[in-house]
């Protein structure tokens, strides 16, 4: 409180009003001041000491006041304050002896009168009146005094704003216009009330429904399936929601650091919910004229993720504050970040930290490196807008964005900012694991029969048959195998490879076609072709089981059998075009002589035959018609190789693409069904195998002759060359391989299945690992 | 002939008791109002400034007393006082008398000041106490004259002190400033619009720093539609106060004629308030802006405020306008600052 200011102003005016006006202003701003027309009494004041300031406000009347102010300047020279209209007054002013400092020109300013007021009497807080010219100059130039005349004039304004009264003042004020003052306002009044009211059983409503998070104690997130080999390789997972979930001890610090600085720097102060973010998203929205960004807390999310549809209305944003507040108070810090870690959607079907670190770098989270985190911390926010592979551009400004936050709430330091800054995005999708995608596709379609959506929601572990390294080898000798088509002159070929363990039937190798991205196509399973010769052996063992032995004697002679209703007579021709005679059983399919085959089937009967194949395990369509004795009826490439391997073994082979299945309890849930059974009797085998030993060692698969073991096998070539097949097996495989093309157009001259497919599967067998198929031991689901 | 011979029933005005209530009295060209207590409606009392005459004849009389019309006698004449007048009027035909013309007392009417003194005795009060505070609203000199109201201002003066009031002018502009913007440090602008003229007062801190009139009103609306359509003033006014809304398209050639009249008022007001504030030394200069308020029976009709806005936003003023509102009770506002500073000198 300044000593001379209690002493107030004394103000005289030559005109009534002005002075007033003067007088009232310093009033208004907590300054005493009292106005007199008569400058006599106004001197006065000053003298008595009644008031320490005399304004004196001549406006145009200067040369009627001339004595006065001469007065003035002679007596209260350091106690004066001149008001004047004209600025050309002041010349006079100062020739009379009145330091300009001290006059305020122009029109009536109540401000600046104030100010200088204030000005006045800081400088007499400080100077003894004979200084106080001195001192006012230098006051008026410095920084100090410059702040004091911005806060006088801030006190100005804020003291001429200030409307009086209360809330009642305003509330009449809203109410004023209407004509039936009384009426409206306790219309408004009701109005209010019963609004209140109804925003109050709103809100109880939404509390009252909010779902019950003790169930976040056994929250499950969705969890993708994985398929591994029968040597423990991870082939595939299979999933709804890609998601690895890992304790946030897993997750590097500074990735947890890029989460929080970028979507709640204030994470560890607030209880769930942050009024300072929410004034200021509220803020921005308005600024933005709509909604601009959210005020959601890490907390908030993670209710939203788990409890809440995405719909963005009220009642859920009341909500999700709600069950905020609920999980702040039964959880902790750390554990909410990480549930919110394992949660958050990250673009490309990764959820969680640990899928997302695994999709866009290829590696586990805990190798992340703080851009790789930044990036990460990035996406949740929008990941198809944010992505790197979308939106390059976008995406390097929304993690730079959140290096600048981690920069500036102190969890890394600038130089390590600058650097991560510099590092490039990435640039390649690591999607889905995906290896043997034909299998995979057979795989999965039958665990779907068998569980559904839980397949890709629930995390099993899926131990599959498939040999990684015979798979390998099949892979390659099939590419080999078409680059020597090509080599040859022969493209646009396909080939299909399946390969069976001979004991258990397991699918230890599949290939269904020659690139999988341009066509899923399953050749191996789907494809339906005619096998031609290699599906004499079905014939041959049908005539074996009927009492047929590899010495008994046929014809191999001309033939005609009526077809098609009797209208067309069928007349099959051997490869040679030369009928031989009476040949044996072995001698007929060693060289796959067609008439003899024919001569023989019809000995046998058609009906035998075709049971034969059926308990071997032919399930397609047999036409009841004699070409089906040479190959004539389609089937399918694992068909035959199943039937070769029941020929092979006398026990019913069916293919098996699963050895166990393992869920998140670590319980085994697959049943992997009976042994095989012997359905052919054992001489029988013993002969067929004779005899396809001899397709080998004396027929058309000499070639085979190159491998360092006994194999037994049988080619097939359609009419045309349209298809060419060779079924053999060793001791440990059975394995089909057949090439072709799907518009079923001939392959070429000369491409049968010795020339084109014998030499994959050779390749196949030579490359697969000597002891490599493994002997997968069945266990039962305990009881 | 004196009020005081006159055999009128008076109206006993509400009873204060022994309490003294301050007392705001708006003589207006078209009404008059005394407002003593706000907080019933009893408080307020508002008469029409006006006359009518008929010939005096012992059953008019009776009549006339029988149903407690005001009316005084004079030279084998009954005048017939205040809204009453009006009714007289319409029933009978013919025009009433106005005391009081653009504002100021009628000095072609001989009984004028007689008229208003009649209408006033019953409205007032007897004062309680000696010298019981009573402020009362006068017009400001017009723009373009100085002094002209100096005898009106007189006149009532001299009449209230005889009925044994302290009587206290306030310019009626800057009463409408003291009754609706007594929350915002009485700084504003307040405009008056009164059947006879227009009162403006620009008011800063509760001190009237510019007053004047201009002499158009809501008398100048009736007569100048009245010529143009070939109607009475009568009936303008009636059908400018029960139909009229400026915020619609006008649906006649009267409604045609008082909207062109009420801009043509409007237009002036705003270029009386640039040259008025502009040539003023008393004129303050602000940081901030201020609000002007709309009072009187001249803006009642719907849209007033709106179209004042409209045309005050085409006119280049030396002060900022915060916004332009309406008073709460246009009719009242006068004579309620009036009465709030009757309120202050009794606090």
């Amino acid at each position: 409180m300044r000593a001379d200011g209690n002493k107030g102003v004394a103000i005289y005016a030559a005109k009534t009003v002005r002075g007033q006006i003067i007088a009232k202003s310093l009033a208004v701003c907590g300054i005493p001041a009292s106005f007199d027309s008569d400058p006599t009494a106004a001197i006065a004041k000053i003298e008595k000491g009644e008031a320490a300031l005399l304004v004196v406000d001549v406006n145009n009347h200067l040369q009627a006041e001339i004595d006065l102010v001469r007065s003035l300047a002679a007596h209260l020279t350091d106690c004066l304050l001149m008001t004047h209209t004209d600025p050309r007054d002041l010349a006079t002013l100062e020739a009379l002896g009145i330091d300009g400092a001290n006059c305020i020109s122009g029109p009536l300013d109540p401000e600046r009168i104030y100010v200088a007021v204030d000005a006045f009497f800081a400088i007499a807080d400080h100077a003894k009146p004979i200084d106080r010219q001195s001192c006012g100059k230098q006051w008026r130039m410095s920084a100090r005094g410059r702040r004091a005349r911005q806060n006088a004039r801030n006190v100005f304004r804020r003291a001429m704003a200030a409307p009086k009264g209360g809330l009642w003042r305003w509330w009449r004020k809203v109410t004023r216009w209407s004509l039936m003052l009384r009426p409206m306002r306790r219309l408004l009044s009701a109005v209010a009330i019963l609004s209140a009211g109804a925003a109050a059983g709103y809100l109880f409503w939404c509390l009252s429904t909010l779902p019950d998070i003790d169930r976040l104690n056994h929250f499950s997130p969705f969890k993708a399936s994985k398929l591994y080999s029968s040597d423990n390789q991870l082939l595939a997972e299979l999933y709804e929601q890609r998601r690895t979930p890992v304790p946030l001890r897993d997750v590097p610090q500074h990735v947890r650091q890029a989460f929080i600085a970028v979507e709640d720097a204030r994470y560890f102060q607030h209880s769930g919910i942050d009024p300072v973010r929410i004034a200021g998203a509220l803020w921005a929205d308005i600024k933005a004229g709509g909604y601009h960004q959210g005020g959601s807390t890490i907390t908030q999310q993670l209710s939203k993720m788990i409890f809440l549809n995405p719909e963005k209305t009220i009642t859920r944003k009341i909500k999700e504050m709600a069950i905020a507040l609920m999980l702040e108070r039964t959880y902790s810090k750390d554990r909410i970040l990480e549930l919110y870690l394992n949660q958050a959607y990250f673009g490309s079907q990764a959820y969680g930290i640990q899928a997302a670190a695994e999709a866009y770098f290829g590696k586990d989270v805990k190798q992340l490196r703080v851009a790789e985190g930044a990036l990460l911390a990035a996406l949740p926010k929008a990941p198809n807008a944010y992505s790197p592979f979308r939106n390059p551009e976008r995406s390097r400004q929304r993690r730079d964005h959140v290096l600048q936050r981690m920069e500036i709430n102190g969890f890394i330091p600038r130089d390590t900012c600058q650097r991560a800054v510099r590092e490039a995005l990435p640039r390649v999708f690591h999607g889905r694991q995906y290896q043997s995608p034909y299998f995979i596709d057979y795989c999965q379609k039958r665990l779907e029969e068998t569980y559904g959506d839980r397949l890709a929601t629930t995390g099993l572990k899926v131990y599959t048959t498939l040999d990684a390294r015979l798979q390998a080898a099949a892979e390659a000798a099939i590419s080999r195998g078409m680059a020597d088509l090509k080599a040859r002159g022969v493209a646009d070929v396909q080939a299909a490879l399946v390969a069976l363990a001979l004991d258990t039937g397991q699918i230890k190798a599949m290939v269904g076609g020659t690139d999988y991205d341009r066509t899923q196509f399953n050749r191996a399973t789907q494809a339906l072709r005619q096998p031609g010769s290699a599906f004499k052996p079905l014939v041959y063992m049908a005539a074996l089981k009927k009492g047929f032995r590899p010495d008994s004697l046929i014809q191999d002679l001309p033939v005609a059998i009526p077809v098609n209703n009797g209208r067309q007579t069928w007349r099959p021709r051997n490869y040679t075009g030369r009928f031989n005679g009476e040949v044996t059983v072995k001698e007929a399919l060693t060289r796959s002589l067609n008439a003899a085959t024919v001569n023989l089937a019809l000995q046998v009967g058609l009906k035998d035959i075709i049971e034969t194949a059926r308990t071997a395990g032919i399930q397609s369509k047999l036409h009841a018609v004699y070409p089906t004795v040479l190959g004539a009826s389609e089937v399918t490439l694992i068909e035959l190789v199943t039937a070769y391997g029941t020929l092979a073994t006398g026990r019913q082979v069916v293919p098996v693409s699963v050895d166990r299945i393992i869920d998140k309890a670590a319980a085994f849930i697959w049943d992997p069904g009976e042994a095989p059974s012997t359905i052919l009797p054992s001489a029988s085998v013993a002969a067929i195998r004779e005899m396809l030993a001899a397709v080998v060692t004396d027929g058309t698969a000499r070639r085979a002759q190159c491998l360092d073991r006994p194999v037994y096998g049988k080619t097939g070539t359609t009419n045309a060359n349209a298809d060419a097949l060779f079924i053999g097996f060793d001791d440990e495989l059975v394995v089909g391989v057949w090439v072709g093309r799907d518009n079923r157009e001939p392959i070429g001259p000369k491409e049968t299945g010795a020339r084109t497919a014998l030499p994959i599967w050779i390749d196949f067998m030579q490359h697969a690992p000597a002891g490599g198929v493994r002997m997968a031991s069945f266990q039962r689901v305990a009881q | 002939m004196s009020p005081g011979n006159v055999a009128v029933k008076k109206k006993t005005p509400p009873s204060s008791g022994d309490k003294q209530h301050p007392i705001g009295l708006d003589i207006g060209t078209a009404n008059i109002v005394v407002y003593m207590d706000e907080r019933t409606d009893a408080g307020v009392q508002m008469e029409a400034n006006a006359f009518f005459t008929v010939p005096s004849m012992p059953n008019t009389r009776k009549i006339l007393e029988d149903k407690s019309v005001r009316f005084f006698e004079k030279e084998n004449c009954l005048h017939i006082l205040g809204t009453a007048a009006e009714t007289f009027s319409n029933i009978l035909g013919g025009a009433t008398r106005r005391p009081m013309e653009n504002g100021l007392v009628n000095l072609r009417e001989d009984d004028g000041i007689h008229v208003i003194q009649a209408i006033l005795d019953p409205m007032l009060p007897e004062p309680v106490q000696k010298d019981h505070s009573l402020w009362f609203s006068v017009p400001g000199d017009p723009i373009d004259r100085q002094g002209a109201v100096i005898f009106n201002e007189s006149i009532f003066k001299t009449y209230l002190k005889g009925r044994g009031y302290m009587p206290r002018p306030i310019n009626e502009a800057m009463a409408v400033v003291m009754s609706e913007l007594s929350d915002q440090h009485a700084t504003g602008i307040g405009i008056s619009m009164g059947g006879g003229m227009c009162n403006v007062c620009f008011s800063y801190l509760s001190i009237p720093a510019v007053t004047y009139s201009i002499q158009k009103g809501g008398d100048f609306i009736d007569q100048t539609v009245g010529r143009s359509v070939g109607e009475s003033a009568t009936k303008i006014k009636s059908i400018k106060e029960q139909a009229l809304d400026l915020g619609v398209a006008p649906r006649n050639n009267i409604e045609h004629g008082l909207h062109a009249a009420y801009d043509d008022l409007f237009a002036t007001l705003a270029d009386s308030l640039a040259k008025g504030l502009r040539g003023s030394d008393n004129m303050p200069r602000l940081s901030q802006a201020v609000p002007i308020v709309l009072s009187g029976g001249t803006v009642l009709p719907p849209g007033s405020r709106e179209r004042f806005e409209t045309i005050l936003n085409e006119i280049d003023l030396p002060i900022r306008i915060a916004t332009v509102m309406q008073a709460r009770d246009p009719l009242y506002a006068t004579a309620r600052g009036a009465y709030l500073m009757a309120a202050a000198d009794e606090s």
